[in-house]
């Protein structure tokens, strides 16, 4: 065996050895200083064995019975290369969206810079897109969010009706801390940034309109981002019998939490003639 | 808002299937039998144009010399607004890409053009609450009606405003002599049944005459903030 072959062989082993629960197959092969790049954010760039057990234990979270089979290898210099196949069921979160129980098929590349026979640096590239697009659409169908999206918008909508209702207002579970809301509530017409404009959303509306009731009819949305639309009923100071207003909610989450949030109240009520 | 907003032009095909611009034509149609007599332009004393300075007989007059057939919001069946508000909301994000301080659609009309009638140039006008109007084609059965964006890069379409922002100049309209005889370059177009044709508010746009059938599309706006 040459030395050529022995290098093409890292390839080939460290392939074999991340289908491993764990990186007692892989350790043999890295050098103390090793240097992994990954497509995975936050950290592109990641040093030290610790850090690196964490990154394949994410992807072994997100695909506990993924495969990883080598297609081909060369070497050329100091760099072996090779080009992998991976299969398995998406059975764990991975990225920020939860587990989809699909069959996926991922193609990707690595490099190696080897030094006295041991990986020194690691780039592992994976077409992300097309892991992405089999997971869950990369672009969702016009009238869908993402489905993670459509969650916590939904929650969102409670949270806010409830509030608006006079009833609990549990906001911090659902809207981000930096959220961003846009009022075109009666005459209340800003743009603000923080959650605490919810408040002042709430005293303005429940000042003009009491006993309000609020029932969604539609709903549509687009990626991240959902419309809620319905009817508001209330009660006018002075006035004898209860108002139909109409009702419009729109959000946009980013992660885990609503970061923006469009409420506009009044004018011709949805779907009455 | 970015100026750059405003002197926008896009596109969104298939806004609406085919089905849905058969759906308010049908609407349409039917209302136009129970209401033959409030279907010109201006004949309910509303029309989408806003002006403080004219009449709205001047302003139907100046706009659509020609006449046309406009049902403002006030009387449009709900379900029109309906489908094209779901619409609205079902390419929320295609829309904001272009027009990032867009919020709700408002404002909607439908408008219906026969040989020779066409609406004159004119610049809907940035104001507090509008970014872009649109259009969106319900029919193909029609020859001429080309929907026109004038561009122009002269600085006369501009002033400045007390506060140190641009503001586009009053009378960007056929009414002012200078807009009349501004030089603009015209990009025409002829949307498909189911495209919305979004304008920032800066933008000048206008139609040649239709020449044969009838063009029929419902207007709106976007509001911002």
């Amino acid at each position: 065996m040459n030395g050529a072959q022995i290098e093409t062989d890292i390839a080939a082993e460290w392939i074999s050895a991340l289908n491993e629960p764990d990186l007692s197959r892989l350790l043999p092969y890295c050098h103390p200083d090793l240097i992994v790049h990954a497509p995975t954010p936050p950290d592109n760039v990641v040093e030290g064995l610790d850090k690196i057990g964490l990154l394949v234990a994410s992807y072994r979270t997100a695909f506990p019975d993924g495969q990883f089979a080598l297609q081909s290898s060369y070497r050329e210099g100091e760099l072996v290369c090779c080009r992998w196949t991976a299969r398995g069921v998406n059975s764990g979160p991975f990225l920020d969206f939860p587990a989809t129980n699909r069959d996926v098929v991922a193609r990707g590349t690595c490099r190696f810079r080897t030094v006295e026979g041991l990986v020194a640096e690691h780039w592992f590239d994976v077409s992300q897109y097309d892991l992405i697009e089999q997971l869950m659409g990369l672009l969702p169908e016009p009238g869908h969010a993402f489905p993670l999206s459509e969650a916590i918008n939904r929650e969102a909508l409670t949270a806010w009706i409830e509030a608006l209702s006079g009833g609990a207002r549990a906001f911090e579970v659902v809207f981000s801390p930096d959220l961003v809301v846009h009022s075109q509530c009666f005459d209340l017409r800003f743009v603000e940034q923080g959650r605490e404009s919810l408040e002042k959303v709430l005293g303005y509306v429940q000042a003009m309109v009491s006993d309000i009731h609020v029932s969604i009819r539609d709903e549509a949305g687009q990626g991240r981002t959902s419309t809620y639309r319905g009817l508001l009923t209330g009660r006018f100071a002075h006035a004898a019998n209860p108002s139909i207003l109409a009702f419009y909610c729109m959000c946009r989450s980013e992660s885990d939490r609503v970061v923006e949030l469009w409420v506009r109240i009044g004018g011709r009520p949805y779907g009455m003639d | 808002m970015a100026w750059t907003e405003s002197l926008l032009p896009y596109t969104i095909e298939e806004f609406i299937t085919a089905g849905e611009a058969e759906r308010i034509v049908s609407l349409i149609e039917h209302y136009k039998r129970a209401n033959p007599d409030r279907l010109t332009a201006g004949v309910t004393q509303k029309t989408v144009h806003v002006s403080d300075t004219m009449s709205l007989e001047e302003l139907v007059a100046m706009y659509e010399p020609n006449g046309r057939i406009e049902i403002t919001a006030e009387d449009l069946p709900s379900e029109v607004i309906a489908i094209v508000e779901r619409a609205y909301f079902t390419h929320i994000e295609d829309i904001r890409r272009a027009y990032p301080s867009a919020a709700w659609p408002y404002g909607f009309a439908y408008v219906e053009y026969g040989p020779g009638q066409y609406f004159t140039p004119h610049a809907d006008g940035i104001t507090t609450a509008q970014c872009a109007g649109f259009g969106v084609a319900l029919s193909d059965d029609f020859r001429g009606g080309e929907f026109l964006i004038e561009t122009c890069g002269s600085n006369r379409m501009w002033v400045a405003g007390g506060d140190g922002m641009s503001r586009l100049a009053p009378g960007a309209d056929v009414s002012s002599e200078w807009f009349r005889k501004l030089p603009r370059t015209e990009w025409a177009m002829s949307p498909r049944r189911g495209v919305a044709v979004f304008y920032g508010s800066a933008l000048v746009h206008s139609s040649r005459p239709v020449t044969a059938g009838r063009l029929r599309k419902i207007l709106g706006f976007v509001s911002k903030g």
